[in-house]
């Protein structure tokens, strides 16, 4: 039974798709939303 | 409680077991009880995620938290949405084309078997004992507001989760995830729409808003940069992304929910469900705890919300000093509540000139409350009281009409449910994949596997309710284990990180990188200079300190050696 090896590192590559970047500017929507409703009712 | 409200609660626990039995079809073997046989919809994975996250603290907690404090806890998510593309992109496919059981497996193809074993024990250790808190919190909180009796509680609570996660798995446990999670909406929607009709018919909603927003109830953003400040934009963005990353990514009772996923793509739409939905369901959960506050400013509320401490005190020798308090509170109730009726009743322009005053008033009302909890405190040894904890379930039960208590009572159910059953599930899945199989019995007949899966589910339920017992008689054991499991979620990360993203990395330097790490948490968390530091920056100091270290060491211990069976 091995104890300190290594298999090999996995390649990540990179799948960033256009719901990837969705989200994010729904994230960014909603963060702008939350900041002037903090503006708004304040 | 009303024999309806016991009706709904009754139907909804006996509807969960019998529904989670009759989804056993399909676990008579350990791949089908553990992973669903990899075939379960995203939109029903997804579902289970979400509720798996959602326990009865976050929702009672988190309204208590909206009623004291508003919207700035928000804040603590503001990382996941980013957490979840980076690990759509990155651990979901690993995880997947390894057909891996665990997420800590995985750490074995690429570190060995101690890094492995190491990583799941911690997890066994950190999940076993919150799968406890998960279960005493809610039930101390709902046997004190409904009257009953604390140990049928945890086992109302506890008994039916490991029934049917132990006899149906992880088909239970999702099937029952999605349906709990549609009974944790509805809940939620019946509170908020009984909230906004009970208010005064003088006060709109907007004015309604506008008051809590006076006293800055509706700032949901704060973008100083204060390492001291538990939750601002910066502790969100940068420590929420990093432990999003790692609950999400490298712990089991998460990754699990995932595996049971038809495919890579399924598996990712699952998370991405969490990326769009999260923020906003905190931000309703938040707002109706914002409402609670507003319901409260004109409805007369009690000094503090928990009557079992309440009555301690009355009966204690300081009785005079909780009587005089009464009577200042009283005053400055009425004094608060004029003040949010003149405020509510004018246009912008005369809010500005009300606005001083009612500050004044709420500063008043807080300041006496923070006195009575410290009286509390002081009296009954209970230093982790937190009154707010009671505000959500005393309105439940006070104010809400008779029927849509029970769904209430019956959502937090859910909510406590949901969680466990994923943890019952996944802390099963660890002991016999990570321990079991992997070191004690390597061969065996899949039917022996499932009979030990089944025994090890009802091990850890048995666990978690005998941890829930002691839990509920020492408040202060909930802070450590939560803390306690803060010590090593970033430093777990880190060896993830070094795992898919460090090629020269080996098995030395990701075990000694983790127990750095883990120290270097530790010492930050307890040393007096830096304690003050918001939990939320652990998580990034102890990646950071794993994959520093861990690369450091595996570059002097001479990188990667030959591969470790890679088929296991």
């Amino acid at each position: 039974m091995a104890t300190h090896g290594a298999g090999p590192a996995p390649d990540l590559g990179t799948d960033l798709s256009a719901i990837y970047i969705r989200v994010l500017v729904l994230e960014a929507v909603v963060l702008a939303a939350l900041v002037w409703l903090g503006w708004h009712f304040a | 409680m009303h024999w309806i409200d016991w009706s709904i609660v009754g139907v909804y626990l006996t509807w969960v077991v019998w529904d989670g039995v009759r989804l056993s079809r399909g676990t008579d073997k350990v791949d089908g009880y553990f992973l669903a046989n990899r075939t379960l919809p995203w939109w029903a994975v997804g579902l289970s995620v979400m509720a798996t996250q959602m326990s009865a603290i976050t929702l009672v907690g988190t309204t208590g938290q909206g009623y004291a404090d508003g919207l700035r806890f928000v804040q603590f998510y503001f990382g996941l949405p980013l957490a979840m593309v980076i690990l759509s992109v990155t651990v979901v496919p690993f995880f997947h084309r390894a057909r891996v059981y665990t997420a800590y497996e995985y750490l074995e193809r690429r570190f060995g078997v101690v890094t492995r074993t190491l990583t799941s024990f911690l997890f066994l250790v950190s999940r076993g004992l919150s799968c406890g808190v998960i279960i005493a919190a809610p039930a101390v909180i709902l046997s004190v507001v409904l009257g009953w009796d604390l140990t049928f509680t945890i086992l109302a609570i506890g008994a039916p989760t490991v029934v049917y996660t132990m006899v149906g798995g992880v088909q239970a446990v999702t099937w029952t995830d999605v349906k709990q999670m549609v009974v944790i909406v509805t809940g939620l929607a019946a509170a908020v729409t009984v909230l906004i009709t009970s208010l005064p018919e003088s006060v709109g909603l907007g004015s309604a808003l506008h008051v809590a927003g006076a006293v800055g109830r509706m700032q949901a953003v704060d973008f100083r940069f204060d390492l001291n400040e538990t939750y601002t934009f910066w502790s969100g963005m940068i420590g929420g992304l990093f432990l999003a990353l790692s609950y999400f990514g490298c712990d089991q009772s998460q990754v699990q929910r995932y595996l049971t996923a038809k495919s890579v793509d399924e598996a990712r739409h699952s998370l991405l469900m969490s990326a769009y939905w999260k923020i906003p369901l905190q931000v309703v959960i938040l707002l109706t705890g914002v409402l609670v506050f507003v319901f409260f400013l004109f409805r007369p509320a009690p000094m503090l919300f928990n009557p079992v401490h309440a009555g301690a005190i009355a009966a204690s020798d300081r009785a005079p000093e909780y009587t005089a308090l009464d009577g200042e509170y009283q005053r400055a109730f009425e004094a608060r509540r004029a003040a949010a009726e003149a405020m509510a009743a004018v246009d912008a322009a005369g809010r500005d000139g009300l606005r001083q005053a009612f500050v004044d008033a709420d500063t008043a009302v807080r300041d006496v409350r923070g006195r009575a909890t410290d009286l509390v405190k002081a009296v009954t040894g209970d230093t982790a009281y937190r009154d707010v904890n009671y505000v959500f379930p005393t309105f439940v039960t006070t104010f809400m009409p008779i029927g849509l208590v029970g769904l209430l009572i019956a959502a937090i159910f859910a909510a406590a449910m949901s969680s466990i059953a994923a943890e019952l599930n996944s802390l099963a899945t660890a002991t016999v994949i990570d321990f079991y199989r992997r070191l004690l019995k390597p061969v065996a007949t899949d039917a022996h596997y499932l009979a030990v899966s089944k025994m090890a589910t009802a091990f850890w339920g048995l666990f978690a309710s005998v941890v829930a017992m002691y839990a509920v008689n020492l408040g202060s054991l909930i802070e450590v284990v939560n803390r306690f499991g803060s010590f090593f979620y970033g430093s777990i990360l880190g060896v993830f990180v070094l795992a898919l993203g460090v090629r020269h990395a080996n098995g030395i330097g990701a075990s000694i990188g983790l127990l750095v790490g883990m120290l270097s948490v530790g010492t930050v968390a307890l040393h007096p200079a830096t304690s003050s530091i918001s939990f939320l920056w652990h998580n990034v100091i102890g990646a950071v300190v794993v994959t520093g270290v861990g690369a450091l060491v595996s570059v002097a211990t001479g990188g990667p050696r030959a591969a470790v069976d890679p088929d296991r």
